[in-house]
């Protein structure tokens, strides 16, 4: 029998892996083009995106056919073989921007001098592995990720929550309608998590309810984004934009830290663990798509595949994060709107054959 | 038989490769860690332009050491010169051989000659810093930083931790010195108000000169002030006092609080848990301890004219006074004329502050910033003329701690 996802696996892989790839450096982008309205285009944003994952949560109940396979009995295979096909170039784009930022976050946490690329190799090591790995695997994951993360995220949430002046946050909507609108689609390939839930589909059984339990997961992860966004701002005001890392700056003013030194790094190194396993993520992903779409089971091969690809870009945008951030915010909403908006609307107009 | 994955197949290969990864990076570069022999911190760094104006950066070192000789930690003091604190910074590295590490960087002082300057443009360096973080105290002194540096203190201590002790969390509580760091320097920068104050250092004896007297004319005699260090070194008596506030108006110094005005900016500004005020003279004079304090700025636009409403209130009892002790014998209640005299005292504080501030064009106590945030509708109107317009009403409560 074939093993299947729990839904309980997959509302932990949305609440913890949501939430972690937006508090790395997307909270000084957000800061810089909306200031200190920061958490609307966040919350336009995670509004959108939950209406799309309660969408494709709601659509699993209708079916019990993967994506893959709706696209195959409404048209045909090689559609639905060039559709995964391009769904695992997508999360290999999508995977550059957080690999970037969670090796510049590491070097910034924990190194205080810039250590070589090569220091940061050893990931691919892993990746490989997991990266073959099914999302039954993912799912196992995110069972032990989801309290570190919960852990963490808490005790960072109360040593930075009584750090902030909230005044910083005001006037609201001091910004133009335009310009915040601006900010929503240039973090929209930050709030692109329905794509794996799409290819989730199929993955995982449906019960009833469960439709509620994954939308309100997602919105659960993604309030708390918003929560640790208006933190930064209260915390830093017009600054927030040149603080880079929420997560290794949001926490320095708790008084303890003063007496008994950087305690929050703990956390952070607990975090980057669940923000390691949030990237592969993407490359499981990627390798189960290209496995659909080529018919090719050998996941490892597969895995290396998509590794080495990273590998040569990781390689590639060395010392570029700056302008690959601003090309993603720039340019990457236009992919995200299509694998996490469009494709998912679209999946209501595929066959869904059986009901339950 | 089932067929053996590739992964497992490969499994051995990974292994090799993962040594061998591993020890590349181990006996190239220590996994690009740095060797404690080599290292030194930086914990303090001053700041001073000399007459070619270039900038002047003296960083006070710690120095790991060896701990078989029980003392592991010795402090230097090094010059570095340069266009910017990073070229300065690279003339430190030259000079020792050190990298210096800016992480446990905890104090910035500025010398005078960085007051005519936009302090924020000359530091910029700190507040981009990513390993630095905003978290260092950051202060003003008269004279030049360097030199407060290059005092020696007794028992090993170095300047810096004496500084940082005067500006602890503690002495701002109690009201008496205006600790600031780089995040708060910053914010009042960026403000609408473009004001932002830190604490000003004098030191008497030594080598820095000394200091008397306020700096707008008010003598600071009486109770309060964060002074401290008080040190013999060959006769000679050292001591650093950190009761006034050096105020900035967009970088740049606009004036220094005295001892009084500071106190009254913190009983505005901070989170004050307990402190003393000094009230009457002569054989009325009265110390009084008040705590739960609750001090607040506020602002309101009443009829098109903007009110700053300056509030104070706390619990107050009298902890020392010259009346005969069997009248007060058994009194558990603060008398209400005590508490008006000290009230009136606060009162005069405050007054003098808003007065000062005003004579200096610094909204250190950030009417523009609280018309921007909080009464944004009048913000286009009266943003320029606020501080000719503004109404000051002083709100100070005290009742009686029992």
């Amino acid at each position: 029998m074939k093993e299947r996802m729990s839904v309980r696996q997959v509302c932990f892989i949305l609440i913890a892996y949501n939430a972690v790839l937006k508090l790395i450096i997307y909270p000084s982008a957000a800061a810089s083009s909306s200031g200190n309205d920061l958490i609307f285009p966040a919350l336009f944003d995670l509004a959108m995106q939950t209406a799309i994952i309660w969408s494709i949560a709601y659509l699993s109940s209708r079916t019990d056919k993967s994506f893959f396979q709706l696209l195959e009995s409404t048209f045909n295979k090689v559609v639905a073989r060039i559709v995964y096909a391009l769904f695992a170039l997508y999360f290999i784009l999508a995977a550059i921007v957080p690999m970037v930022e969670q090796q510049l976050l590491i070097h910034s946490a924990f190194y205080d001098t810039v250590p070589s690329l090569y220091v940061f190799l050893p990931f691919f090591i892993f990746s490989i592995y997991a990266g073959a790995k099914s999302f039954t695997n993912s799912g196992r994951c995110a069972d032990i990720c989801l309290p570190v993360f919960l852990i963490s995220i808490t005790a960072i949430l109360v040593m930075s929550a009584g750090q902030g002046e909230y005044s910083n946050l005001l006037p609201v909507f001091s910004h133009s309608v335009p310009s915040l609108f601006g900010g929503a689609l240039s973090a929209a390939f930050k709030y692109a998590d329905s794509a794996f839930l799409l290819i989730f589909m199929g993955s995982f059984r449906y019960k009833k309810g469960d439709a509620a339990k994954i939308t309100l997961s997602y919105l659960f992860g993604g309030l708390i984004v918003i929560a640790l966004l208006a933190i930064f701002y209260a915390v830093y005001g017009a600054m927030a934009p040149s603080r880079t890392f929420l997560l290794n700056e949001i926490s320095v003013f708790f008084p303890a830290i003063s007496y008994v030194g950087r305690i929050d790094l703990t956390l952070l190194y607990a975090l980057d663990i669940v923000i390691l396993f949030a990237i592969i993520l993407h490359i499981q992903a990627s390798v189960h798509c290209l496995s659909l779409a080529f018919g090719w089971d050998k996941r490892s091969a597969l895995s290396l595949i998509v590794n080495a690809v990273l590998i040569v870009i990781t390689f590639v945008v060395n010392n570029k994060f700056s302008p690959l951030y601003q090309a993603a915010s720039r340019w990457f909403w236009i992919p995200a709107l299509i694998f996490a908006y469009v494709l998912p609307l679209c999946a209501w107009l595929l066959k869904r054959g059986d009901k339950r | 038989m089932k067929k053996e994955s590739l992964l497992k197949r490969l499994s051995g290969l990974f292994i090799a490769l993962l040594i061998a990864v591993l020890s590349a990076l181990f006996f190239t570069n220590d996994f690009g860690l740095v060797d404690l022999r080599k290292t030194s911190v930086i914990i303090g760094v001053g700041v001073d332009f000399d007459e070619k104006d270039e900038m002047v950066l003296t960083a006070q070192l710690a120095v790991p050491m060896p701990a078989e000789n029980g003392e592991n930690t010795q402090f230097t003091v090094v010059t570095g010169r340069g266009s910017s604190v990073a070229d300065a910074l690279n003339d430190v590295n030259v000079k020792t051989g050190f990298y210096p590490k800016l992480v446990f960087c905890k104090l910035i002082i500025v010398g005078e000659s960085c007051f005519d300057k936009d302090i924020n443009s000359q530091l910029n360096y700190f507040f981009s810093n990513e390993y630095s973080g905003l978290t260092p105290k950051i202060a003003a002194c008269k004279g030049k930083a360097g030199d407060l540096f290059s005092m020696q203190l007794p028992y090993g201590d170095s300047v810096t931790d004496s500084v940082d002790r005067l500006l602890s969390d503690e002495a701002q509580k109690s009201a008496n010195v205006s600790t600031a760091n780089l995040n708060d320097f910053g914010q009042g920068y960026y403000s609408k108000s473009k004001a932002s104050y830190m604490p000003y250092i004098e030191v008497s004896g030594g080598e820095s000169g000394d200091s008397s007297g306020g700096e707008n004319g008010q003598d600071t005699g009486g109770e309060g002030g964060s002074k401290g260090q008080s040190q013999e070194k060959g006769g000679e008596n050292i001591e650093f006092f950190c009761g006034k506030t050096a105020v900035f108006n967009s970088g740049v110094l606009a004036g220094i609080l005295s001892k009084e005005q500071a106190f009254a900016f913190n009983l505005l500004n901070g989170e004050i848990r307990r402190t003393y005020v000094a009230c009457g003279e002569g054989e009325n004079a009265t110390t009084i301890s008040v705590r739960d304090c609750k001090g607040d700025v506020s602002l309101k636009v009443e009829k098109g004219v903007p009110v700053l409403k300056l509030s104070f209130s706390a619990a107050a009892k009298v902890q020392d006074d010259k009346i005969k002790r069997d009248k007060q014998r058994g009194e558990k209640e603060t008398p209400p004329e005590v508490l008006r005299l000290c009230e009136e005292t606060i009162k005069t504080y405050m007054g003098d502050l808003y007065a000062y501030t005003e004579s200096i064009r610094c909204d250190v106590l950030g009417a523009q910033d609280l018309l921007y945030k909080k009464q944004n509708k009048y913000y286009e109107t009266l943003k320029d003329s606020i501080i000719k317009t503004l109404t000051v009403v002083y709100d100070v409560k005290l009742r009686s701690a029992g």
